[in-house]
């Protein structure tokens, strides 16, 4: 999995600035309905983590949910005109439209939120938070989260591993799963727990805490270039707004 | 600089105290080399010192800890004067980039930036890693990820810093980086300084005093100079000693060219070496040249890119997998951290793990139970995570062994381990290479590879630069691979 930045202009964004088009692309996504629109966006979503190279996200099961998901509405959604009947069982207008708008909001903001966490550097996350004033215990929250993200995948791995050579076969059905995850709890819990008193230790060690502020070596502050693009979101989601939920602004 | 009085530390949920009754005292300037077994109490009473007992870490503490004359309320105060490196450095990096470490500490001082620039240029040309400043932590070698841990620290500008095993996962070559590094410190003798260490090492010669703790207390104290502190570092350095049976003519281990890489750089390049049954190899190479990952493919965890692996009949290349459960039956596998293979909730069951699921004869299997060391009592009803960090250790080595392995990869076995505990997985190695089976062993332990093994296997950059029995491997090769701390 990578977690970092990459040099191009979307991740010398400052981090703020990135977290807000993610809710804006949310909220984006949230408004539009319409399956084509809806389709245009996941494959721009599919280019932009292809660019930003935001690999290793589990897209099988992310990708089967979607499916399921589409294949919920088509069954059981029996709204709009009829395209094909077998038995008790019809497709509908309204089903496929819908299956495609929700299966298409979910992967889209699955994967925008990746893209997001794959070109956010989890230090220059906390440093923008807490330049833009926000306490700093807090800031550094998310930064600690993300950087132990790779740390716990790599410690799971290992502990699968170390399940499998000794002989604890892969078991994908539900009395395998409820095996696994019983014997893999434990050795977790413990890595967790001695690496949250190693991290509190050496950060309570180097005086984190000890004053109400903290100097930066490198703030990182919004730049014009974050304030248009956020401006310029902010105008595209705000059209989008009316022309998708005012009748009126339709009709013209 | 440093006094304290009658320090009593015990752990939660822990009858006896880990540090009972410590009283020392150490001047600004000293380098003490504070020694002991594993559980003797010294990382417990460095931590108390430092505060972390009982902010972070929830023990009963009594006594009295004075830095500078003056007794601090909590750990955040300590670290304006006292800073403690820990044992994996890896563990205590809260940032990504080199600079964002070394800069973490005078931040969170509210320095101004132009102090903090200089406080962070002056740690790393300290460590000699000024070249590494703007580099990502998770590119570092593992020398180079102690020097940083120690530049972190040494930003702040402590009075005291301590050391805890600095140098325990490190190759012999980083080792006498660090400890050329920590050498430059002393000789500034700005700073007391505490290294805490079950063996003296490379540290002998610089230590102005050394202190032994034995079950929570100070057992030892003496300076340099006194006729008694030649002796003691002298026997805490003791080589081992282990004998052998002669090893087999049967070869259980063929590679050939094998290959492997990861987002375009070579982990494994052209990797061939055969192995014979009943050897004792020692797997050996600097950090990062790419042991651990020779071994996961032995085991099946890894599949070859390019060339072919026969382990016992298991072959592997590109086109043929054999799953690591199938290899596993063949192959016991011990891993470098202890708490990432123990799975069961008692000792016994621990231990029948395997055997139970490969569905082998027990008899083999409750022998390793009888065989391990603690009473009938312990091992049918305590937790595996309620030992000892040396006896976890021995249980993991019987826990991979116990269904019947004819041959046992270990990762590292000897990281963290005091002599006692070393010793006692010598032995077990000795034990299992008498039983016929195969050991091999990454290690960094020279005097266990020239004493303990048939054979050895040096890599250096993904690539195998030698390989054969122990006894073809002339005093100038060793030195020309891992330095004068392999005469």
């Amino acid at each position: 999995m990578t977690i970092g930045r990459t040099d191009d202009d979307t991740s010398r964004l400052n981090p703020i600035t990135k977290a807000l088009l993610l809710v804006m692309f949310s909220i984006l996504v949230l408004l539009v309905v319409d399956p084509i629109h809806m389709s245009v966006i996941v494959v721009c979503v599919l280019v932009a983590k292809e660019h930003f190279h935001a690999r290793g996200l589990v897209t099988r099961g992310i990708i089967g949910f979607a499916v399921a998901i589409f294949l919920a509405q088509i069954l059981f959604n029996h709204s709009g005109d009829d395209l094909a009947s077998w038995s008790v069982f019809s497709v509908t207008t309204g089903g496929v439209y819908d299956g495609v708008s929700i299966a298409g909001k979910f992967l889209s903001l699955i994967m925008m939120s990746w893209v997001f966490v794959a070109t956010t550097s989890p230090s220059e996350l906390s440093s923008a938070l807490t330049t833009a004033g926000f306490p700093y215990r807090y800031a550094f929250l998310p930064a600690l989260s993300m950087r132990f993200v790779p740390v716990f995948q790599f410690e799971l791995a290992t502990v699968r591993e170390a399940q499998v050579t000794r002989g604890m076969k892969l078991d994908r059905s539900v009395k395998g799963i409820v095996r696994s995850a019983r014997y893999t709890t434990m050795p977790m819990l413990m890595t967790a727990m001695s690496r949250v008193n190693s991290i509190t230790a050496s950060m309570t060690g180097r005086g984190f805490g000890m004053h109400k502020t903290r100097t930066q070596l490198r703030p990182i502050r919004m730049t014009a270039w974050d304030v248009a693009f956020l401006a310029s979101s902010a105008v595209f989601v705000g059209v989008t707004f009316l022309v998708t939920r005012c009748p009126s602004l339709q009709a013209v | 600089m440093l006094d304290v009085r009658d320090l009593y530390v015990r752990y939660e949920n822990r009858s006896k105290p880990a540090v009972d009754g410590l009283s020392l005292h150490i001047d600004l300037g000293e380098f003490v080399l504070l020694m002991g077994d594993s559980a003797s109490g010294k990382s417990t009473a460095m931590q108390a010192v430092c505060g972390f007992i009982p902010d972070i870490i929830p023990a009963e503490k009594r006594g009295e800890v004075r830095i500078g004359g003056r007794v601090y309320e909590d750990a955040t105060a300590v670290s304006s004067v006292a800073c403690m490196v820990q044992q994996d450095p890896e563990t205590q990096f809260c940032t990504e980039t080199v600079e964002e470490e070394v800069a973490f500490g005078p931040e969170n001082l509210n320095m101004s930036r132009t102090n903090i620039r200089k406080a962070v240029d002056e740690s790393l040309a300290n460590v000699r890693a000024t070249h590494l400043v703007n580099r990502k932590l998770s590119t570092l070698s593992g020398g180079e990820k102690q020097k940083v841990a120690i530049a972190s620290m040494l930003s702040v500008r402590p009075q005291l810093l301590i050391l805890d095993e600095p140098t325990s996962n490190l190759d012999p070559r980083s080792v006498s980086d660090v400890v050329g590094v920590i050498d430059a410190l002393r000789r500034k003798k700005e700073m007391t300084i505490v290294v805490v260490e079950h063996r003296p090492g490379g540290f002998k010669d610089l230590a102005s005093r050394v202190m032994v703790m034995e079950k929570g207390r100070l057992v030892f104290d003496c300076e340099r100079g006194d006729p008694v502190f030649a002796d003691r570092i002298g026997t805490a350095d003791a080589p081992p000693s282990t004998t052998m049976s002669p090893k087999g003519d049967l070869a259980v281990v063929s590679v050939k060219g094998l290959s492997y890489g990861v987002d375009g750089a070579k982990i494994l390049d052209d990797v061939t070496f055969d192995l014979k049954d009943s050897a004792v190899v020692a797997l050996m190479g600097e950090n990062g040249a790419g042991k651990t990952t020779l071994l996961r493919h032995l085991m099946g965890l890894l599949t070859p890119q390019s060339g072919s692996i026969d382990v016992l009949g298991h072959v592997q290349d590109k086109d043929v997998r054999t799953e690591p459960w199938t290899v596993g039956r063949d192959v016991g596998f011990v891993f470098q951290n202890p708490n990432h293979q123990v799975f069961e909730r008692t000792v016994e069951k621990e231990i029948l793990f395997a055997a139970q699921n490969y569905d082998t004869s027990m008899n083999e299997a409750l022998k390793a139970v009888e065989g391990f060391e603690a009473s009938e009592e312990v091992r049918k009803f305590v937790h595996p995570h309620c030992l000892s960090f040396g006896q976890k250790r021995r249980v993991n080595i019987r826990s991979a062994s116990s269904h019947g392995p004819r041959m046992i990869l270990m990762d590292e076995p000897f990281s963290g381990q005091d002599a006692k505990n070393a010793e006692a997985i010598r032995g077990m190695i000795a034990d299992l290479q008498r039983a016929g089976k195969t050991v091999v062993v990454v290690t960094h332990d020279v005097r266990f590879a020239k004493t303990s093994c048939t054979d050895v296997v040096f890599m250096r950059a993904g690539k195998v630069v030698r390989a054969g029995p122990v006894s073809s491997v002339r005093e100038s090769e060793w030195v020309e691979l891992f330095g004068e701390v392999a005469r």
